[in-house]
């Protein structure tokens, strides 16, 4: 009776153990679906158009001009800018948060950060269609174009902000406090301190906040796609009708069809591989430092 | 002379400390004009025919998107939470078994949450629209969002997991239970409030999302739909769809009801996390 | 203090951003560059004025902002003085100027007679066998009846049938009808739908956008009931599905109220909105407003 009891028990472990194992076996297949079908799908279509077409700077439907070097141009410089905007705002932001603001403000301004860092990012898409877009047309630009790289990475900045200034805040946080104390035993002011001994030793937390903000600019279509304009043709400029891959998948998603529509997961594949570029590189650079345990990278993407 | 840059480089940090004071105000201008653009725009258009109406083309009403948003947050949870919250015991409670297994698990789990939303959305179009035939439908969205959440529920019940005294595993030990029962007697109970905050954090998320949801359940903005495999809209859709098919208007009402939606949830699960006393899994 | 203090920032920051947006332009500087918008790949609008302009297959212009639907097209021509676009002449309303082109206004007389050329069908795109419901059918009869022809006609577009009787009203009918495609053709199909509904109320139509490469695929995958097109059909696009045509519409040119521009000719705009022009593009108002 008993040994039958235990071997009901011993059994449920392990079917247990095998159904937890299942479960967690789930991310791998499903990141192996997601390669799977994204280049069996989109890496014979560049092998079939020829990879001049499709690394040219045309993109012309109608002529099976289908070159997307314009859009991958305009993503990075569009990455780079909103990052740049964002991460400069957002550390300066948490770096103030951390010790130049009045003690009484931090738990409020952090709750309304962290509460503004779940915003949709279409919401974001829509401020700036109807608030930063004419803003930009009626008073900035210089040629009456409010669409662009400048609207879109403003647009995108305003959106990673409150994720940035959280993280490198909890980065900030998670120096221990000796460090600036000591700083401060030695003589050195508190914004010395601050800056030249807290701010250096939360590196690797500002690090993961930035390559957070790199994902989430080079990946953003929605509030992209309101902005920029959407013209397949190489930026040379801020107020200039652009076009990210994001937005060329996005606006050609449901009106296009056959060859075109493979162009886009194309587009997508190499977006893909950005982004795995991007994971890869941040983990390389992560092993390089020394490996912690706590884990300072949050989940948002 | 030394003491002439000492001198000057205080100065250079104290002048430092006040720029980092004009990015904390312009970061709080920024958001706030945000917020507050959306509810002066979108406020005085909110009324019972947009939320509740039948929808017509001259008065927009957001019921269709309404239930599919519902529709697309039950599927994709019920799908994600059983494989997350799995996933996630595997990872804490197994960790002694093939460590191997359980790196590239954490590898991928991270892969998949740097995965672009659009990328997701197209993976979700060729599988469920194409591949498997559910054409444009809510419960495909729904199945796309499902894989897309899975990192954020992984992640957090870890956390919840991990926070569980291993005092309490060994205890239950002695007493002569089983792993499994440990698990779900002692672990899972003790972990509970931390799981269900990453659920609702998780509902965020798929709230929120609309590229992916684009590419898979068909933007219909103008018919509530009738189960699962219809297509469908949402109301993060709905506000891309107002804002550049002419509704300006409506999109911005739509914003708001999404605005209060999520910021409602996320104020709930901060909460739900400051009650079981684990204030830090609130702040995803 | 501290409730106070937030306050005033967030008082401070809404007051510069509405001071900056609330301020107005006035006057035509016609030293401005033009701004040229379009409609995204797959919009009929866009296929059919490129075809009868004479820029079949031709690139648009670099930096051309392109919108997805019509209304947004609208939107950004109202409020942005150096804009000049393409759309929907039925949609046209008095918040922008028609341009007419090579002295020819664009009237639904004018599209009728032929002498105002840029003018495209408007169609709607099904599968023969859905015919065979009785309420797709009933909407699909409407939309020829006598009745359909008026609603056209009242909303500025040109009837396609010269003799059309009335609709016979089914009384035991009901059901819904799902009509989507062309932004062009949206605002007339409501207005059908409006009206059939009135004559059926136990059928609702449904009318969504997307623009008319969604009208053809909708309808060939059977997503809709009808998808509109705004362009002569173009089978490839739809080969399993067969069309109507319902109306004709004209494509008009506009730019803003403020522009003195009245008229301009078809090789003007071939100059704006060719993006091989070369040295025969056209990027300043200056070029067009001699004065």
């Amino acid at each position: 009776m008993m040994i039958k009891a235990y071997r009901f028990i011993k059994a449920r472990d392990y079917l247990m153990r095998a159904v937890f194992m299942l479960c967690a076996a789930f991310s791998i297949l499903a990141l192996a679906c997601i390669c799977v079908f994204l280049f069996v799908s989109g890496i014979p279509f560049i092998g079939r158009i020829g990879f001049s077409n499709f690394f040219g700077t045309t993109w012309h439907v109608d002529s099976q001009a289908y070159g997307i070097l314009s859009m991958i141009v305009t993503s990075l410089y569009l990455t780079a800018l909103a990052t740049f905007i964002g991460v400069t705002t957002g550390l300066l932001t948490a770096i103030c948060l951390f010790r130049f603001c009045p003690k009484r403000l931090i738990p409020s301004i952090r709750q309304m950060v962290n509460l503004l860092a779940g915003i949709p990012s279409v919401i974001y898409g829509l401020f700036g269609l109807i608030i930063i877009v004419p803003f930009l047309r009626d008073y900035v630009s210089p040629n009456s174009i409010g669409f662009g790289l400048l609207a879109a990475s403003l647009v995108v900045s305003i959106m990673i902000l409150p994720t940035i200034v959280s993280v490198s805040l909890d980065a900030l946080n998670a120096v221990p406090r000796s460090y600036y104390e000591g700083s401060l035993a030695l003589g050195a002011t508190s914004e010395q301190s601050v800056f030249k001994v807290v701010v250096p030793a939360a590196r690797s937390g500002i690090l993961a906040a930035v390559v957070l903000a790199i994902g989430r600019a080079i990946g953003e279509t929605m509030a992209v796609i309101m902005v920029i304009g959407n013209s397949p043709v190489m930026p040379h400029g801020l107020f200039q009708s652009v076009r990210t891959m994001t937005a060329n998948i996005a606006l050609g998603a449901k009106e296009l069809g056959g060859d075109a529509a493979t162009a886009l997961v194309s587009t997508g594949v190499v977006l893909f591989i950005f982004t795995l570029l991007l994971n890869i590189s941040f983990n390389l650079l992560r092993g390089g430092e020394k490996r912690e345990k706590k884990r300072t990278q949050k989940t948002d993407t | 002379m030394k003491k002439n840059a000492h001198k000057r480089q205080i100065l250079k940090f104290a002048v430092l400390k006040n720029i980092t004071r004009a990015a904390l105000l312009v970061s709080l201008i920024a958001l706030v004009s945000v917020v507050a653009f959306i509810l002066i725009r979108g406020l005085p258009h909110i009324n019972m025919q947009l939320l509740f109406g039948e929808y017509t083309s001259r008065s927009p009403s957001l019921l269709p998107a309404i239930t599919g948003t519902l529709y697309i947050i039950v599927i994709s949870i019920l799908i994600a939470a059983p494989i997350g919250i799995g996933s996630a015991i595997y990872l804490t409670e197994y960790t002694n078994s093939k460590s191997r297994l359980i790196r590239i698990v954490r590898i991928a789990v991270e892969t998949l949450a740097g995965i672009p939303s659009i990328v997701y959305g197209i993976f979700g179009y060729l599988v469920f629209v194409v591949a498997l035939g559910f054409r444009y439908s809510l419960i495909g969205g729904g199945m796309t969002l499902a894989i897309m959440i899975l990192p954020v529920i992984v992640r957090s019940t870890e956390e919840s997991l991990l926070a569980v005294p291993l005092a309490l595993r060994e205890g239950s030990f002695a007493l002569g239970s089983s792993k499994v029962r440990t698990i779900f007697s002692v672990v899972l109970p003790c972990a509970a409030s931390g799981i269900v905050t990453s659920l609702i954090l998780a509902i965020g998320r798929v709230i929120s999302e609309s590229a992916a949801l684009l590419m898979t359940i068909g933007m219909v903005v103008n018919k509530v739909p009738e189960n699962f495999a219809s297509p469908g809209t949402s109301l993060a859709l709905n506000v891309y769809y107002f804002g550049s098919h002419g509704y300006p208007e409506e999109a911005a009402a739509t914003a708001v009801v999404l605005l209060v939606l999520v910021m409602s949830i996320n104020i709930l699960a901060t909460a739900l996390g400051k009650f079981f006393g684990k204030g830090e899994l609130a702040h995803g | 203090m501290k409730i106070s203090r937030i306050v005033t920032v967030m008082v401070l920051g809404l007051s510069l951003m509405l001071g900056l947006v609330a301020c107005g332009g006035g006057g035509f500087d016609t030293s401005r560059n033009i701004t040229v918008l379009a409609r995204e790949d797959g919009s009929g609008t866009k296929s059919a004025f490129m075809d009868i302009i004479g820029l079949k297959d031709k690139p648009d212009p670099a930096g051309v902002i392109i919108q997805p639907s019509t209304a947004a097209i609208n939107a950004e021509v109202r409020n942005n003085t150096t804009a000049i676009a393409y759309e929907s002449l039925g949609f046209v309303a008095d918040d922008v100027k028609k341009l007419s082109v090579d002295g020819v206004e664009p009237t639904v007389d004018n599209i009728n007679s032929g002498s105002y050329q840029i003018a495209r069908p408007l169609a709607v795109v099904y599968h023969e066998s859905s015919l065979s419901d009785e309420v797709v059918k009933a909407f699909f009869d409407f939309m020829q009846s006598s009745e359909a022809q008026a609603i056209i006609n009242e909303e500025g577009f040109v009837p396609v049938l010269s003799s059309a009787s009335a609709y016979t009203v089914n009384g035991a009918l009901s059901g819904t009808i799902d009509v989507s495609g062309s932004t062009s053709v949206q605002p007339l199909m409501i207005e059908l739908a409006a009206a059939f509904e009135h004559l059926q109320p136990n059928v609702s139509v449904n009318v969504s956008g997307g623009g008319s490469g969604t009208g053809y695929n909708n309808a060939e995958e059977g997503v809709s009931d009808f998808g509109m097109v705004s362009e002569v059909f173009n089978s490839e696009r739809a080969p399993s599905c067969t069309f109507t045509n319902i109306a004709r519409d004209g494509i008009a040119v506009i730019v803003h109220k403020d522009n003195p521009l009245t008229s301009i000719t078809m090789e003007q705009l071939r100059g704006i909105f060719d993006g091989e022009a070369g040295a025969a593009a056209i990027t300043t108002w200056s070029s067009l407003i001699t004065n």
